[in-house]
């Protein structure tokens, strides 16, 4: 059976065209089990779903593929898949240890001897105490992906990675430089972290709640518990993931957006710009010049 | 079954972090991503990076795309779309227009539909076909709204049509497109 009047409201309320009183109509008439329905409003639903699919193909650049891969190389976060390579090395001990030994090969290389075509940075400014891979550095030191750099009490850093980006830790913080060539992919585990990226630049902050992304712009961060980080796009456009939700914020000066997870569960606000200033800003663009 | 493959690509990825797996679905699946991307932007740059985000998304939640609720890449031009909605809303908060950009709604646990059944490249064409059938006005809406990712007062702007004249072209647009759809499914059975 089929109830023409219902199905018109269906998709008037998949397009959010519906008046508050239709949709009531709409709701009460499939709480009372009409199957036909419910069919035909999945069936709206999954087609401004599907339509999209319809758009002509464009084959993207080639580069595009590889970019993607260094990123998941660098080691961006994935969730669930570990538990299940254990089981596999179990039922094959042979490809186990082959692996095995291929990772101690490996690991002796690299910490032996980074690669010499090793992405670097320069740590443009030093004061106080500033450790890499919890060595003492002092300014002008080379710095290579993969290291981590931190800021004792009192201390600063500036780190200058090429002519694309740089970026200014302030005291207690700690950064791992996971990847410095493009995609670059920062992780601010603590502290203070404001940095001026060249338009055009892909460039990522990692931070203990979310992932914050700008291709090209100024923008901060502070890693205050990991139950609380604040970003600031103090200009442009800065995208954040977290926990699976996509934020896109633009702002030509200064937006605040706390992520917290101490309700239990994660909360995005917009709030007021703190920690740095247009001073700050202003400094390190003329260092980037 | 065409899907077949995609199923045990993504078990690969979710299970095992298997990149060749992911390689095949972006290889299988970037055209269609990045052409929604470009449609929808319109600036190359910002569709690339878009792409890139919707797979870099796949591989860190795998878990994410539940078949129970649509195949991979409907789910991939969703979350696509969804992404460009946000950049265009940043666009028109920065240009001062509030209207705000048409959802594509959230769908239950469904069965799987003929169309699910089919080659990608067979199901654009039953969707051109059918879109292809309506009226040049109602047509040109639902483009407006699913490809371009328009507003419904910047459809009407486009169309030079009252904003009431937009929406009923979309809903007898759509309900002509289910009549149309709901036909060629019975004979793909």
């Amino acid at each position: 059976m089929r109830h023409a009047h219902f199905e018109k409201f269906a998709v008037e309320g998949v397009l959010g065209i519906l008046n508050k009183a239709r949709t009531r109509d709409l709701q009460e008439h499939l709480q009372g089990g009409c199957a036909s329905c419910q069919a035909y409003l999945d069936s709206a639903v999954d087609l401004t779903r599907r339509l999209p699919v319809a758009v002509d193909p464009v084959e993207p650049r080639p580069e595009i593929e590889s970019q993607i891969r260094g990123v998941i190389r660098a080691g961006r976060p994935r969730r669930a898949h570990s538990r299940q390579i254990l089981p596999w090395f179990r039922w094959n001990p042979v490809m186990a240890t082959a692996f095995s030994v291929v990772l101690v090969v490996a690991a002796a290389f690299f910490l032996g001897k980074r690669g010499p075509e090793a992405p670097s940075a320069v740590l443009s400014l030093a004061q106080g105490r500033i450790l890499v891979d919890g060595k003492a550095v002092s300014q002008g030191a080379t710095l290579l992906a993969g290291q981590v750099i931190s800021t004792s009490k009192g201390a600063q850093a500036r780190v200058r990675i090429g002519n694309k980006a740089i970026f200014w830790i302030k005291e207690n913080s700690v950064v791992r430089m996971a990847t410095l060539d493009e995609p670059m992919l920062l992780e601010l585990n603590k502290g203070w972290m404001l940095q001026v990226v060249r338009h055009g630049v892909s460039y990522s902050v990692k931070t203990p709640l979310g992932l914050a992304h700008a291709h090209g712009t100024v923008f901060f961060a502070m890693v205050e518990s990991p139950q609380e980080v604040y970003f600031c796009i103090c200009r442009d456009q800065l995208d954040i993931d977290a926990d699976g939700i996509h934020r896109s914020v633009a702002s030509q000066h200064h937006a605040g957006m706390e992520l917290s997870t101490e309700s239990g569960k994660l909360e995005f606000e917009l709030v007021k710009p703190e920690g740095h200033t247009d001073a700050d800003v202003a400094s390190l663009q003329a260092d980037l010049r | 079954m065409q899907f077949g493959e995609d199923a045990i690509w993504m078990k690969g990825i979710q299970q095992q972090g298997d990149e060749r797996a992911f390689s095949r679905v972006y290889r299988k699946y970037s055209p269609v991503v990045m052409g929604i991307a470009l449609r929808m932007m319109r600036d190359q740059s910002e569709a690339e990076e878009i792409l890139q985000k919707v797979f870099l998304s796949l591989w860190e939640r795998p878990g994410d795309f539940d078949p129970s609720r649509g195949s991979l890449p409907v789910w991939l031009a969703v979350q696509c779309r969804s992404r460009c909605l946000d950049r265009l809303r940043s666009r028109s908060r920065r240009l001062r227009h509030e209207e705000p950009v048409a959802e594509i709604p959230e769908t239950r646990h469904r069965v799987p539909g003929a169309l699910d059944q089919v080659e990608l490249g067979q199901q654009r064409e039953l969707l051109l076909k059918a879109l292809a059938s309506l009226k040049p006005a109602q047509a040109e809406a639902i483009r407006g709204a699913y490809f371009d990712g328009l507003s419904r007062a910047d459809i009407a702007l486009k169309m030079r049509l009252p904003l009431g004249t937009v929406k009923t072209h979309l809903a007898r647009g759509l309900s002509a497109m289910l009549e149309l759809l709901k036909g060629q499914q019975e004979d793909l059975r």
